[in-house]
C-alpha cells in the first residue's frame, strides 16, 4: 500500500517536472517537487534527463528556420499591401449597434410623431347622406358649415347647391332630357 | 538592407514608440518593426510548418494583417511580439488546414551548406546542422499543437503564460503540451542527445 502511494506521488511529481525545470512552477507545487527530488532517486534521474533535453532544445530549436535571404523581397510585398490597404471594415459589434439605433429611431418617430403630421382621412361630404335618404340637398347644406361655399341663392332666395356639388351628388334635373 | 527608411529609425527605439509612429502613418516605423520582428516570426512559421515557401507566405500574411490592424493592438493586454505570434500561429493553422501537397525544398535538401554562419568552424557547423536536422525530423512527427508549444518554448523562450496567450488556451494546457512534447522528443531524439553538450555549444 505504501509503495502504491509512492508511485502515485512520483507520477504527480513527474507531471510537474518539465514546468519545474523551466522555473515556471510556483509556491506549494514547486516546494513539493523540490522536496521529492531530494529523496527520490528515480524522479531525480528523470529530472536530469528533462533538463538535459531542455538545454539541447534551447540550443537547437532557434536554428530551425534561422536563415533566409528573402526578407527584403518579402518586405517589398508587405509594404505594397499596406500602402494600398483598403478602408477598415466596420466591425460586427459596430454594425449591430448601428442597426439597433436606426431601428429604435424609426420606432420612436412613428410612436411619438405629432398628431398634425399624420394624414387625417378625408371627411365624407354630408351630401352623400342626403342623396341616400332623399333629404333635399339645400337642407343638408344648410345643416353643415356655413363657411364652406357649397350653395348659391337665387333671386327669390331659394338655395341651390353649387354646380360642382350638384354634378357630384345630386341627379342632374335635365339629364334624361339631354340624353 | 530591406528599405531605405531603415536609416531613419535607431536600433534601440522601443517597440512601443515604433508602434505609435506606425499608427500615425510613418512608413519608416513599419519597416523598422518588420526588421525587428521578421526573423523571429519567420523562424516561428518555419518551425511550425517546416516548409520554406509556406512559412514565407504565412509570415507575409501575418505582417500585413498586423500592420493593417495596428490600431486594434492593445499594449495593456499583451506584448506586441506575443500579439504578432498569435496572428502568425493562427495563420499557420489556416495554412495547415488548406494543406498544400509537400514540395521538394531545395534548401532543405542541401540544408547544411546553407545554414551555417561563415565564421563557424566546420565541426561546429556540422554539429549544428546534424542537430537541427534531427530535431526537424522529430518535430515533423509531433502533433501540430505539441510542435507549436515546443517551438514557442524552446525556439522563442516564451513563458507558459505567453504560450497560452499565443495558442489561445489555458496556462495549464500550455504546460501539458510542453510536457507531452518533451516526453515525445525524449523518445524521438536519442541520437542527438548529448551531441551539443559534447561539443560544448
Amino acid at each position: 500500500m505504501r509503495e502504491q502511494e509512492r508511485m502515485i506521488w512520483c507520477d504527480e511529481v513527474r507531471h510537474d517536472l518539465t514546468a519545474f525545470a523551466h522555473h515556471e512552477l510556483m509556491g506549494v507545487r514547486r516546494t513539493r517537487v523540490a522536496r521529492h527530488l531530494a529523496t527520490c532517486a528515480g524522479c531525480d534521474d528523470v529530472y536530469r534527463q528533462v533538463t538535459l533535453l531542455a538545454r539541447e532544445l534551447h540550443a537547437t530549436t532557434p536554428l530551425i528556420g534561422a536563415e533566409t535571404r528573402a526578407f527584403g523581397r518579402m518586405w517589398q510585398s508587405i509594404a505594397a499591401q499596406i500602402v494600398h490597404a483598403p478602408r477598415p471594415r466596420v466591425s460586427a459589434p459596430q454594425l449591430a449597434t448601428g442597426t439597433v439605433a436606426l431601428t429604435m429611431a424609426i420606432v420612436f418617430a412613428l410612436v411619438w410623431a405629432p398628431q398634425g403630421v399624420r394624414m387625417a382621412p378625408p371627411t365624407q361630404p354630408t351630401a352623400v347622406r342626403g342623396a341616400d335618404d332623399g333629404t333635399p340637398i339645400a337642407m343638408i347644406f344648410a345643416e353643415t358649415d356655413d363657411s364652406i361655399a357649397t350653395e348659391s341663392r337665387d333671386q327669390d332666395g331659394t338655395a341651390t347647391p353649387t354646380p360642382s356639388l350638384q354634378s357630384n351628388y345630386a341627379p342632374t334635373p335635365n339629364a334624361t332630357e339631354a340624353s | 538592407m530591406m528599405t531605405d527608411s531603415h536609416s531613419t529609425s535607431t536600433p534601440i527605439e522601443p517597440i512601443d514608440a515604433l508602434i505609435t509612429r506606425a499608427v500615425a502613418g510613418d512608413q519608416g516605423a513599419f519597416a523598422a518593426l518588420y526588421d525587428r520582428l521578421a526573423p523571429a516570426v519567420y523562424r516561428l512559421c518555419y518551425s511550425v510548418l517546416l516548409h520554406r515557401e509556406d512559412a514565407e507566405d504565412v509570415m507575409q500574411e501575418a505582417f500585413v494583417y498586423a500592420f493593417r490592424n495596428l490600431r486594434c493592438f492593445d499594449p495593456a493586454k499583451s506584448a506586441f511580439k506575443t500579439w504578432l505570434f498569435t496572428i502568425a500561429i493562427s495563420r499557420c493553422r489556416n495554412q495547415r488546414r488548406r494543406f498544400t501537397p509537400p514540395l521538394l525544398d531545395i534548401t532543405e535538401a542541401i540544408g547544411a551548406a546553407l545554414v551555417s554562419p561563415r565564421d563557424e568552424q566546420p565541426e561546429t557547423a556540422y554539429a549544428h546542422a546534424s542537430a537541427r536536422q534531427s530535431l526537424e525530423v522529430a518535430l515533423r512527427r509531433l502533433p501540430s499543437r505539441l510542435r507549436e508549444a515546443v517551438v514557442l518554448r524552446y525556439g522563442h523562450g516564451l513563458t507558459y503564460r505567453e504560450i497560452a496567450e499565443v495558442m489561445v488556451c489555458p496556462q495549464k494546457t500550455a504546460e501539458s503540451r510542453v510536457r507531452l512534447a518533451h516526453e515525445a522528443l525524449r523518445g524521438l531524439l536519442p541520437s542527438a542527445q548529448g551531441l551539443l553538450e559534447e561539443l560544448a555549444i
